[in-house]
């Protein structure tokens, strides 16, 4: 009877755990088997490649750290400003919007048709072809980092009690003494995590790199295994490259994990006490000057994309751009249902083997199939399942389900995050009182879980389909010229330096997203829960 | 027993629902087939340029359907490495009848993948520089690579290869990707005939003159006209281009006495067409008038198989190379992927 009344989450989740698993190693084996013979691998070529990626990593980070921090500190230091939401609101864009949006923006303010070269043309400077390359990337990776970080941070430092304030104002404590004793200490904590998602971000970054890098001069492994894939059908080399790069972030998350503090649950203050130090002059110069980098690295090129869209918004009827939108719809809808239901599935399943006592050890194994995915380029993920697909069908009659599989598997981690914790509660809470009830299988889902669940299932839903509708790779390789989403069609745009017609379609793929993320956030997720 | 029905879960459900069947329905849409198509289709897979608005394409299309009874379809890619790629990645399950846009660099490689059926033609009155024995390729068009350039903006070129690549702080660059394009490819084994050993070393002088580093052909192309560098990788015959379409007489190609890698451009039957008649029809038109005089001011290249006077006066007006160098395809076929490497350590590094 237990038993039988048990069988469903299992068997859905066992089923999500076959599809994710299966599909995963179809798709390495698919990989393997199309490189044959082991590959040659130029290693100086790797290691030109690896050197390049740390150090852009390394420098966004940097960069996103410290115009983070700055960021964060002016607006804890004005707690009440004018415009101070829609500054706030302008980060939380800044950090959902798709990739492809970021690059249009930082072309349209910083490309060679752009504003500041507008600007330095009727002032009579010269300011030469500087973008491509380096540059480029740091202020595309800077756009959505730099606000996640500063919100981070921000977050920290809001929590600092009123009578830390209160005590450094009856001490005397100058600002530096300030920054000294009670940022300095909360911004280090929160760093390290902050940090090592953005260094993991950057290190497996693609459409950024691919498209503001300018050449084989600048690329990251994954640009370098969707180089081998499209540009030379090498998919020895691909394999080995997508190795290379799952070794390195595993590296990296072991690095990012020993690192990571858990911040002492303090008690937050009743009172809200002013900064004694908001209006000292050295931190109003300080402050003055992160909220111009601010402007000029996230504002501007944010603002850039809704100031040139919207004069392109009646072109927006164009055939072209019509049918990439329903292709997109087509595509994310399914992909966010997807995920959405296996991260359920996953959910349940682990809920069922670790509170029936069932296996609680192996309760993770869905949580690490979720992490997997995080893991594998998605460039080979989409490759591999071509490979396979291929020795069955013709691979492009399946581009659309291709592409909506691996996009949903893509999101199912992100999903899976939300939904496991609510899932994992109702569990506790009532479920030896579903089980004296006979309360089993979707009833128990529609009657117990839901209340819970539904806000969190909601939210994840939205992350999905915002991260499938901006999906420049996979769309990109399976659609191979026939399936154009907006993300794609953005792109070829932008190739073709026909940016007034691209900032239509970044504008729609912005709203959309920001819309999907403004969803999520109204029916309840955390912050940061949206980016990985 | 009565259930206390609350309309929360059954509204939540019923949108479950709903949104279930939309996306399946919308899937279903996606992948359904296109409309279908009472002639048959030739698809040709060819360089993005080719059928561009610009582009031959658009003629050639229009004369061979008028003889055909059937649809010419394009499917673009960036330039001919790419197209070679995408090739492979499909495999037998490609939807290419030909593929048009490879040329004798890549035809090595091609024909090694199995891919290509013989074209079972006997071309006659080819105009190109070499005697043509290949059964599985036919050539359409060909020219020299050199480096473009505006004289109004460029006032001092380069007179040699020599200059351009030792010339301190020289003019800037546009080249192409040898992975993914064939004049970036040509580039390379230019380069590799003229440097040998060293050809290194001259890409490292090279490399801070090169602006950046493009797919393919046009976005390199577009990027010169927009005025991004002095110099651009593209063709002798380029030039003609300006003179007959935009009635400028500005631009030149930079001839060298070194000599100038040779670029003759060909297409092939897939093994995999449905329609193996249809496309060997094609190739056949391809040596023929219909398309050919579209060549010389639609693709701004040579002719494979006109006579040279029934080219444009513009292009005898051009300044020819005294020195041209082609590879054997089965020479490039084998070292190609080494000189990659060794290009990308060098440039990448």
């Amino acid at each position: 009877m237990a038993a039988l009344r048990l069988a469903p989450s299992a068997l859905a989740g066992g089923a999500a755990l076959v599809l994710v698993g299966g599909v995963v190693t179809i798709a390495a084996v698919g990989l393997v088997s199309a490189a044959g013979s082991l590959p040659a691998v130029p290693w100086a070529y790797v290691r030109g490649i690896l050197a390049f990626t740390v150090l852009q990593a390394s420098l966004s980070t940097a960069i996103s750290l410290v115009l983070g921090a700055s960021l964060a500190l002016a607006l804890a230091r004005r707690p009440a400003f004018p415009g101070r939401g829609a500054v706030l609101a302008l980060l939380d864009l800044a950090f959902v919007l798709p990739p492809v949006v970021v690059i249009f923006g930082v072309v349209a303010v910083y490309g060679n048709a752009g504003y500041v070269r507008d600007i330095s043309d009727a002032v009579g400077l010269s300011t030469g072809r500087w973008l491509y390359g380096l540059p480029g990337i740091l202020i595309g990776h800077a756009v959505f980092n730099a606000p996640f970080c500063a919100r981070v941070f921000l977050a920290a430092l809001e929590a600092v009690p009123g009578e830390h304030f209160r005590l450094a104002e009856q001490l005397g404590m100058k600002p530096g003494a300030i920054f000294r004793l009670i940022d300095r200490p909360l911004l280090l904590r929160e760093a390290p995590g902050a940090g090592g998602l953005v260094f993991l971000l950057c290190f497996t970054s693609f459409p950024i790199v691919l498209a503001l890098g300018g050449g084989p001069g600048a690329a990251t492994l994954e640009v370098a295994i969707f180089e081998a894939i499209m540009s030379e059908a090498d998919f020895g080399r691909a394999a080995v490259l997508a190795s290379v790069q799952i070794l390195c972030c595993l590296a990296l998350v072991g690095v990012a994990a020993t690192l990571e503090r858990r911040p002492a649950e303090g008690g937050e203050g009743g009172w809200r006490q002013p900064r004694p130090d908001r209006a000292a002059a050295l931190p109003r110069a300080i402050d003055t000057i992160a909220g111009l980098a601010g402007l000029a690295v996230v504002a501007i090129p944010v603002a850039a994309v809704a100031v040139s869209g919207v004069p392109a918004l009646p072109r927006l009827l164009d055939r072209e751009v019509l049918d990439a939108a329903v292709t997109s719809a087509v595509i994310a809808l399914p992909a966010a249902l997807l995920a959405s239901v296996l991260a359920l599935s996953l959910a349940a399943f682990s809920r069922h083997l670790k509170l029936n006592r069932l296996a609680p050890r192996w309760a993770l194994l869905p949580r690490l199939a979720a992490f997997a995915i995080l893991l594998v380029p998605p460039i080979a993920l989409a490759a591999g399942l071509f490979v396979a697909a291929r020795a069955v069908t013709n691979p492009f009659a399946l581009g659309a389900p291709l592409i909506v599989l691996v996009n949903g598997l893509i999101a199912l981690p992100f999903v899976l995050r939300r939904v496991e914790p609510p899932m994992m509660l109702a569990g506790e809470r009532w479920g030896r009182l579903a089980d004296g009830l006979g309360i089993g299988g979707l009833a128990r889902l529609r009657i117990v879980d839901a209340p819970l669940v539904r806000a969190p299932l909601a939210a994840g839903f939205a992350t999905a389909l915002a991260l499938s509708f901006g999906d420049l790779g996979v769309a990109a390789f399976f659609g191979s010229g026939r399936l154009v989403t907006l993300p794609v069609l953005l792109y070829q745009r932008l190739g073709s330096y026909r940016l007034d017609e691209a900032a239509a379609i970044a504008l729609l793929i912005g709203v959309v997203t920001f819309a999907a993320f403004l969803l999520a956030r109204r029916l309840g997720g955390g912050l940061y829960a949206d980016r990985l | 027993m009565t259930q206390p029905d609350s309309p929360r879960p059954h509204y939540a459900r019923r949108s479950v629902v709903t949104a279930v069947t939309a996306a399946l329905a919308l899937g279903a849409l996606a992948a359904g087939p296109a409309a279908a198509q009472d002639k048959p289709v030739l698809t040709v897979y060819t360089y993005d340029g080719f059928p561009s608005k610009y582009g031959p394409g658009g003629t050639i299309k229009e004369r061979f359907e008028a003889e055909c009874g059937c649809t010419l379809e394009w499917v673009t890619a960036d330039d001919g490495g790419t197209l070679l790629a995408r090739l492979k990645l499909e495999g037998d399950a490609t939807q290419a009848d030909v593929v048009l846009g490879l040329d004798t660099n890549l035809m090595g490689e091609a024909e090694a993948s199995g891919l290509f059926a013989a074209h079972g033609i006997t071309p006659t009155g080819l105009t190109i520089p070499v005697e043509w024995t290949s059964e599985t390729f036919l050539p359409f068009d060909w020219g020299w690579f050199a480096f473009v350039y505006n004289d109004k903006k460029l006032t001092n070129p380069p007179k040699s290869l020599a200059e351009l690549v030792d010339g301190e702080g020289g003019p800037t660059l546009l080249i192409q990707d040898p992975r993914t394009s064939t004049p970036g490819l040509g580039l390379l084994l230019w380069l590799q005939e003229v440097y040998g050993d060293k050809s290194g070393e001259a890409w490292a002088k090279l490399k801070p003159k090169i602006v950046t580093v493009t797919k393919g052909w046009s976005e390199a192309y577009g990027m010169f006209i927009e005025g991004e560098a002095d110099m651009v990788l593209s063709y002798q015959s380029s030039p003609a281009y300006h003179v007959i379409a935009e009635s400028q007489e500005g631009f030149h190609a930079a001839i060298f006495p070194e000599g100038h890698y040779v670029q003759i451009e060909v297409a092939g039957i897939t093994k995999a067409s449905d329609n193996p008649e249809l496309a060997k029809k094609f190739m056949a038109f391809m040596i023929s008038d219909g398309f050919q005089s579209a060549i010389p001011t639609g693709n701004w290249m040579y002719p494979a198989a006109l006579p040279e006077s029934e080219l444009p006066p513009a292009f005898a007006a051009l300044p020819k190379p005294a020195k041209s160098f082609l590879l054997d395809p089965k020479v490039v076929q084998e070292n190609r992927r080494a000189w990659i490497d060794a290009w990308l350590a060098a440039y990448g590094g």
